[in-house]
């Protein structure tokens, strides 16, 4: 258990080498034809979306507590999981795909094995709903915040079940992510406040307001130096986690925003909400590059694959799409 | 008589129908004999519920409880065991009048009562936020069409999301069942919401949960000041903490009037 779970990672920080992505390689215009509907809807909605590292799958959860396994190359359904635990609002990947780390019910975060779908182990602790779940670069610690008041920090080095500690957020967390160097935490904060922790202290070293408007999501590139917070409201911020301020601010979306990702080389921007549009956005510059409407009530997930070259979005109606972005 | 030290409670009932746990019938046995007036003959303390027993329960009831259908039985929380243990008869509490109660069914007024005790906020507060939200509907499938928000609280997308489940599995609930929602929301708040105003920023703008009355939430030009010009009452172009909850002040009012109070 110990060496499988070191080499956990978040999602996309599972990525390809940087040096494959040149920041200046810009996708072309995506055309309708490059978005894929897989054939299969999650009743009452799709939860999350990201891509199974290194195996051609895609993964989706929905409120009908299902998790699908998809086939990228033909959009069909390969395996269900079924039952409560399987739904979830975020995922962590393996390296190697082969493990997951997802949110359970009342303050759990459950790690379960891809091929079988069972579950390894149970970090429990939390009190309320943990949205987020995050684990460190160095694959010691495992992270969720969400509806809590706390953060909540499980060693997986150790195996007692109990070995939970708390960070105080003092509100709800729409974000974590641990420091490159696995020694701290930020949190975006549901009152856009951006936090930064050290892991050995419960109070955070410090707490900027990033966001002017109440925080639909966010999201952290994987190098660990910038975030992008998006409002309830419609407003995008890039930030800066090293200098704490803003970069710049992405303008084009509007209303509540449920769905972001950083790319794996933190060139690109996937946003997506109430306006019922996915949209790619080249962080550098700011400027919208691409967008493709979705159905639906508000795109509810969005995810980059590896390489860049397709993203994954889920629907409040339920459906899951793979978009060609070049 | 009996000399002997008598449990004040009993685990099941006794009587006819009863369950009958033999301590549980010495009990009732040693209380019966303790108040049974003269000249009925005291009860064998044997904690086996015979016909003798019974009618013992039957007598007290009819004479003591001025029962007019003595059922012969005693129940751990009822008026008869009340009677002989000398314990208080427990009465279950009054719900109180709570505002927009009227509008609102029996359990879902109880459970806004449960929620609201849990969290350390006025359930008062609570009611008037969701009438607001909710245009006084109390319906958990009424929708904003220009947000997406959705039921008592208004439930934004990224929130429904963030709690696990989407805006249209919220509308399918009950109102009810969409109060479990309520209070996972409110639930890293609890104990920190004092006043109206807070609890309605924990819905509207969590950042100005403890700023003071003049907090400016959203200033022209934003579009969070264009979705919610309506509350700019002074329009001066900023919306303060006191201008956003005026109206929920307005619903707390009308709902503890004659019409809604209940």
């Amino acid at each position: 258990m110990r060496m499988l779970l070191a080499v956990l990672c978040v999602a996309v920080a599972c990525n390809s080498p940087k040096s494959t992505v040149p920041a200046q390689a810009a996708p072309s215009i995506a055309q309708k034809n490059d978005v894929r509907l897989f054939s299969g809807k999650h009743a009452n909605g799709t939860l999350t979306v990201s891509f199974q590292p290194g195996s051609g799958h895609g993964i989706s959860s929905g409120v009908d507590d299902t998790a699908r396994l998809w086939d990228l190359a033909s959009g069909t359904e390969v395996k269900r999981y079924s039952g409560r635990q399987y739904r979830f609002q975020s995922i962590a990947f393996s390296p190697q795909g082969d493990f997951a780390l997802t949110p359970g019910t009342d303050g759990s975060l459950n790690y379960w094995k891809m091929d079988t779908g069972q579950l390894q182990r149970k970090l429990t602790g939390g009190s309320n709903i943990l949205g987020a779940v995050a684990v460190s670069t160095d694959g010691k610690w495992a992270s969720g915040g969400g509806q809590d008041t706390a953060i909540y920090l499980w060693d997986l080095s150790s195996n007692s079940g109990s070995s939970v500690r708390r960070l105080e957020a003092g509100g709800p967390v729409a974000q974590i992510a641990f420091h490159s160097s696995s020694r701290g935490l930020y949190a975006v904060l549901n009152d856009g406040h951006l936090c930064n922790w050290s892991l050995d202290q419960a109070k955070p070293l410090r707490c900027t307001t990033a966001l002017a408007e109440p925080v639909g999501h966010a999201a952290f590139s994987s190098d660990g130096h910038q975030a992008l917070l998006g409002g309830t409201y419609g407003t995008l911020v890039l930030w800066d986690l090293d200098k704490q301020a803003e970069i710049r601010k992405l303008e084009g979306a509007s209303g509540d925003i449920v769905a972001l990702a950083l790319s794996p080389s933190g060139a690109f921007a996937l946003s997506g909400g109430a306006d019922k549009t996915v949209r790619l956005w080249d962080v550098n510059s700011g400027r919208q590059m691409t967008s493709t409407q979705a159905s639906g009530d508000y795109v509810s997930s969005v995810a980059f694959s590896a390489d860049e070259k397709s993203a994954l979005f889920g629907t409040s109606d339920g459906s899951v799409a793979l978009w060609q972005l070049k | 008589m009996s000399t002997m030290p008598v449990a004040s409670r009993i685990s099941g009932s006794v009587g006819r129908g009863g369950v009958n746990d033999r301590n549980d019938v010495l009990t009732v046995q040693r209380l019966i004999n303790a108040k049974l007036p003269v000249p009925l003959s005291p009860l064998g303390e044997d904690g086996v519920c015979g016909l003798l027993t019974i009618l013992a329960i039957e007598e007290i009831q009819r004479r003591n409880l001025r029962m007019p259908r003595p059922d012969g039985r005693i129940d751990p929380n009822g008026a008869t065991f009340a009677f002989l243990s000398g314990n208080p008869v427990p009465v279950p509490p009054a719900m109180p009048r709570i505002a927009w109660g009227a509008k609102v069914s029996v359990a879902f007024k109880a459970k806004v009562i449960k929620i609201s005790n849990n969290l350390g906020i006025d359930p008062n507060y609570l009611m008037a936020a969701m009438a607001f939200e909710s245009g006084e509907t109390f319906s958990a499938s009424v929708k904003n069409a220009a947000s997406g928000a959705t039921g008592l609280i208004q439930f934004m997308p990224s929130t429904a999301t963030a709690l696990g489940t989407s805006t249209s599995a919220l509308a399918a609930m009950t109102p009810e069942d969409q109060l479990d929602y309520v209070e996972k929301y409110f639930a890293p708040y609890k104990n920190k919401l004092n006043s109206l105003q807070d609890v309605y920023m924990a819905i509207l703008w969590p950042a100005a949960i403890g700023q003071p009355n003049s907090f400016v939430l959203f200033s022209r030009p934003s579009a969070a000041y264009n979705q919610n010009s309506g509350l700019d009452a002074d329009n001066d172009g900023n919306v303060t903490k006191a201008e956003a909850a005026a109206k929920v002040r307005d619903k707390l009012v009308k709902g503890q009037g004659a019409n809604y109070l209940g």
